[in-house]
């Protein structure tokens, strides 16, 4: 793995770490003044909803890049490999412009929202919608980081911290 | 050509060549739009966005990251300890042992993947070094995980009751309690027949009851966590995510404080695998609603809903056909987006020939649940394969007579309806 590859992983996890773990103590910090001071934080659910976004987008490349998104196989098992990797080629391509999409568009309308707030912060919708475009940057270039092994045999690069068989499927 | 017949057609097209499920959902959904209706296609971004953006849902990764908290330190070993000091002696005691053991870590953990890849790997190895074959030890495994989503909490009954507005989540999480306990009861059947028949050999003496009640004594924060959970929201303390939230802190207070085997410096990895798996929840729960969008502005759910009602089917021969063609979709779809496409259809159907909302969603839930361990497409199959070692096909051989019994608990739990309704009448769940 190279400077670059090992620097964004780790921006990308420590980014998450710090996002799940602020989610967690909003909430856990509302319910907690609620009972003790019978007050709670007016902004506390929607700030959690919105991180709760980020989370999602700013997760799905690194989901990507250990085969977390869940996919059926059977079909490319059944073939020769080498028609199994031209679908793997269609694949591959296909994700790419569904990525370019979310960038496109996110950008898009993140510039439709910009001023429309929020109801509790009263912060520009922009600062929301924006985890698509950036979500999709980062699938791309986690995408392009794998999609070599993925495209030769449908390897995707391991964690010993995550499962990518455990994500998805409940 | 109508935007719904695109849309079906280019998802089965999209999986079948295995691009992901979460973005043959979108690619399919940007297709029907695009090719099938007049909306622009900001629509789908923001049908995406509001399927996310929901404070119930918030439950999902606080109960996953709940479980990882648990489940990070020796709590796993205390449970094991915790269920084979009763059946650990007895003749394939180890196979009762391992039931026990995921059962009660179901009321830790949301999922069923948890169950196998937790206690259930730690089981195996037990079994096979206890001269069980290790397929049958993978086999049971695989076909008793199947409890985690039924006893809560439960990610996947947060996410069906989100899709049906008749159903709490903690009417439904107190609903699945019986039917767990009985389909525990039913794999130990099939462990009992197995047993005699190989005779696998009990392990060791019954303890002391000296040390029965030390063991039983440690397991006790593990198995009070489902009580505060349900208790805590059946007194109205908390909303189903408030609690999700307090069992965080919870499992941090046990691993920390009581177990002491929780490290700090081990929070950062579980914290980032908790977001991962959010992440790749989340992502099919916004694209499957801008997918289910597509559906409701062509009227599909009431259409097939009036067809159905048009058929004047009985609520017997409903049940029948929604079992049988939920079994064969669970087969090649995970239930997450099975319960995101079809409850809005099938709910609506259910109420109106008066089949009672919670029951319903019990054989729902089930049933999909069920497609993770029918052949060949299986989350749970992969999972428990993957950390046995034990080939797809010897655990699937093993699997049989798991499968058979699981389609007898299939037939009660949805012919009587008693079994998922009665508890959460009695304990006054609305």
């Amino acid at each position: 793995m190279d400077r670059f590859e090992r620097v964004f992983i780790s921006v990308n996890r420590w980014v998450l770490i710090v996002l799940l773990a602020a989610m967690a103590m909003i909430i856990f910090a509302n319910v907690g003044l609620r009972y003790l001071t019978s007050q709670s934080i007016e902004w506390a659910e929607e700030v959690a909803r919105h991180l709760m976004i980020w989370v999602t987008f700013l997760g799905a490349g690194l989901v990507l890049r250990y085969g977390g998104h869940l996919a059926i196989d059977n079909l490319q098992d059944a073939l020769p490999n080498k028609i199994a990797i031209f679908l793997r080629a269609i694949v591959a391509l296909l994700l790419l412009g569904f990525f370019g999409f979310m960038v496109w568009y996110g950008y898009l309308y993140v510039q439709r929202a910009q001023f429309q707030v929020t109801a509790a912060t009263q912060i520009s919708f922009a600062y929301i919608y924006a985890a698509m475009p950036v979500g999709g940057v980062l699938l791309i270039v986690h995408w392009f980081l794998i999609m070599r092994d993925y495209l030769s045999e449908r390897k995707f690069a391991s964690d010993e911290h995550f499962d990518s068989t455990a994500s998805a499927s409940l | 050509m109508s935007a719904s017949i695109i849309l079906l057609l280019t998802t089965c097209g999209f999986l079948a060549i295995g691009v992901p499920v979460a973005f043959s959902l979108g690619l399919s959904t940007l297709a029907a739009i695009v090719l099938g209706t007049d909306f622009p296609l900001f629509v789908l971004l923001k049908e995406t966005f509001s399927g996310i953006d929901s404070f119930p849902l918030m439950a999902v990764p606080f109960f996953i990251l709940a479980a990882e908290l648990m489940s990070g330190g020796s709590l796993t070993e205390v449970l094991l300890k915790f269920a084979a000091q009763f059946v650990g002696h007895k003749r394939g005691g180890l196979g009762y042992t391992n039931v026990g053991a995921l059962t009660f870590f179901s009321g830790i953990s949301g999922s069923a993947l948890a169950d196998a890849a937790g206690p259930g790997s730690m089981m195996i190895k037990m079994m096979d070094k206890a001269g069980y074959d290790r397929s049958y030890a993978a086999a049971l495994t695989a076909a008793t995980a199947i409890v985690g989503p039924i006893i809560p909490p439960s990610i996947i009954m947060i996410i069906y009751a989100l899709q049906d507005e008749s159903v709490s989540v903690g009417k439904l999480f107190v609903a699945g309690l019986i039917p767990g306990v009985v389909i525990a009861a039913g794999m130990c059947v099939v462990n009992w027949k197995i047993s005699m028949k190989r005779s696998y050999r009990g392990v060791g003496e019954r303890p002391g009851w000296r040390e029965m009640v030390a063991t039983s004594f440690k397991a006790i924060p593990a198995l009070l966590l489902p009580i505060l959970i349900l208790g805590g929201m059946r007194a109205g303390w908390f909303t189903p995510t408030e609690a999700s939230v307090v069992a965080v802190f919870y499992a941090l207070v046990c691993g920390k404080w009581i177990y002491r085997t929780l490290e700090w410096k081990a929070v950062p990895d579980i914290l980032a695998r908790s977001a991962l798996l959010t992440a790749s929840v989340l992502i099919i729960i916004g694209l499957s609603n801008a997918f289910a969008w597509v559906l409701t502005i062509e009227g599909v759910p009431q259409k097939l809903a009036e067809w159905m009602i048009a058929q004047n089917f009985s609520a017997f021969t409903f049940l029948i056909a929604v079992n049988i063609f939920l079994l064969i979709f669970g087969i090649f779809i995970e239930p997450l987006p099975g319960v995101m496409v079809l409850v809005p259809i099938l709910a609506p159907v259910a109420a109106k020939l008066g089949i009672d909302p919670i029951h319903f969603a019990m054989i729902v839930i089930y049933n999909l649940t069920l497609g993770m361990i029918t052949p060949p497409v299986g989350g749970l199959l992969f999972v428990t394969s993957n950390v046995s070692r034990v080939p797809l096909n010897d655990l699937v051989r093993e699997l049989k007579p798991f499968l058979i019994a699981h389609g007898v608990i299939l037939l009660l739990i949805t012919f009587i309806p008693a079994l998922s309704t009665w508890l959460p009448r009695v304990l006054g769940f609305k």
